[in-house]
């Protein structure tokens, strides 16, 4: 039986699973993919200290080569279930078990989707969550960003380098992304903003030809022409498989040591509640979960 | 014998992990596979003919199955 099963091989999941083996837990680090990471998605990282602009995978490939060389034993393993059982832990994928005394959840959160007719019907032709994956099939073409996040306006900037246009649909008048990405993206003479407005439906015949918007506060509605949409207004913790007190939108509720309602379960990164979402915030989970484990083991 | 024919591209970061569960169950069942690079002229013409405008892209047996990464376990239901 292992001492520590950490949930996820992010940033939160691998920093805890460095501390975790420094502090001599027989530690296991399982993820359904051998590069995991919401961030790996990320085309560029300039807020992680140290690293002034580095590739999202980039920087989750330093992660893992560092966790390998601290000894961490990393398995691929896509979970079914998550149990309790006479005070440990049993976690199961369709061909094993595996046991364990306690368990970081470090499983992050995907990005939320808009809910909109047309959504569905045209994933993966057109309307798409990730910029730096599909980005390229648009060149030339006028697309839209839905959302202003930090993500969305990354996302806008990068394609504002390959479309003729881009739309940015936010639904308040003021963007939430930093002020540096704002400066970037008002400076280019192709995105254009489109303020206090939601979209309603992504139309189209086989691919998406226009984005029904309407102004919240005027409530006029219209047409964007465009072949893209790229959808960043939020995230969904993964957190189904576990069984701790969440709050309303599902993401995990911790005290400052990471511990969640039920005991010998912590949780670190995008699957709890937390004020920022970021790399080095998803790594300090990590690390304060890890030493949080290590003082449950070390009190059983 | 189940086609599968996954669409990838050089830019895309997350296409090595759908080649991956491609690959793996390639070596523990038996079903065509072939990775074809969308930047490709042959790959230009798949991507057109099912209007495909995200990778990576699964194709089986002439239609799309996954858009993106599918798991381990959909993929493998896929060819059965």
């Amino acid at each position: 039986m292992y001492d520590l099963i950490i949930l996820g091989a992010g940033p939160a999941g691998v920093t805890a699973a460095i501390y975790a083996v420094r502090y001599g837990l027989d530690t296991l680090l399982v993820d359904k993919d051998s590069m995991s990471g919401l961030i790996s998605t990320a085309k560029t990282i300039e807020n992680y200290t140290g690293f002034p602009s580095i590739g999202g995978m980039e920087l989750m490939g330093k992660f893992l080569d560092h966790a390998e060389q601290a000894g961490v034993t990393f398995k691929v393993m896509e979970l079914n279930s998550v149990t309790e059982e006479g005070g440990h832990f049993i976690v199961s994928s369709s061909e094993e078990e595996i046991k364990s005394k306690s368990l970081i959840v470090a499983t992050g959160s995907s990005p939320r989707e808009l809910d909109v007719p047309g959504e569905k019907e045209f994933l993966g032709r057109g309307v798409s969550y990730c910029a730096t994956c599909d980005g390229p099939f648009f060149s030339g073409k006028e697309v839209a960003v839905i959302g202003g996040g930090e993500s969305a306006i990354e996302d806008a900037i990068f394609l504002s380098d390959i479309a003729s246009k881009v739309y940015v649909v936010h639904h308040r008048d003021k963007l939430r992304a930093s002020q540096i990405l704002q400066d970037r993206a008002f400076d280019r003479p192709n995105i254009e903003l489109v303020w206090d407005s939601v979209v309603d439906a992504i139309e189209g015949k086989d691919i998406v030809e226009s984005l029904q918007v309407h102004n919240v506060i005027t409530e006029e509605t219209k047409k964007l022409p465009v072949n893209g949409a790229f959808i960043h207004i939020g995230l969904n913790p993964n957190t189904d498989l576990v069984n701790v007190k969440k709050n309303d939108k599902g993401f995990i509720i911790t005290d400052e040591s990471m511990a969640t309602s039920a005991r010998g379960i912590f949780a670190a990164g995008d699957c709890r509640q937390s004020p920022l979402y970021q790399v080095i915030t998803a790594a300090s989970d990590g690390a304060i979960a890890a030493y949080s484990a290590f003082k449950y083991i070390e009190g059983i | 014998m189940t086609k599968v024919i996954l669409l990838y591209a050089s830019w895309c970061h997350n296409c090595p992990k759908a080649e991956k569960i491609w690959r793996d169950l390639k070596e523990e069942h038996d079903f065509e596979y072939e990775e074809i690079d969308v930047e490709s002229d042959e790959g230009q013409k798949i991507a057109q003919e099912y209007s495909v405008m995200a990778v990576p892209t699964t194709v089986i047996d002439g239609e799309v199955a996954f858009i993106g990464i599918p798991s381990k376990d959909e993929a493998l239901e896929s060819i059965k």
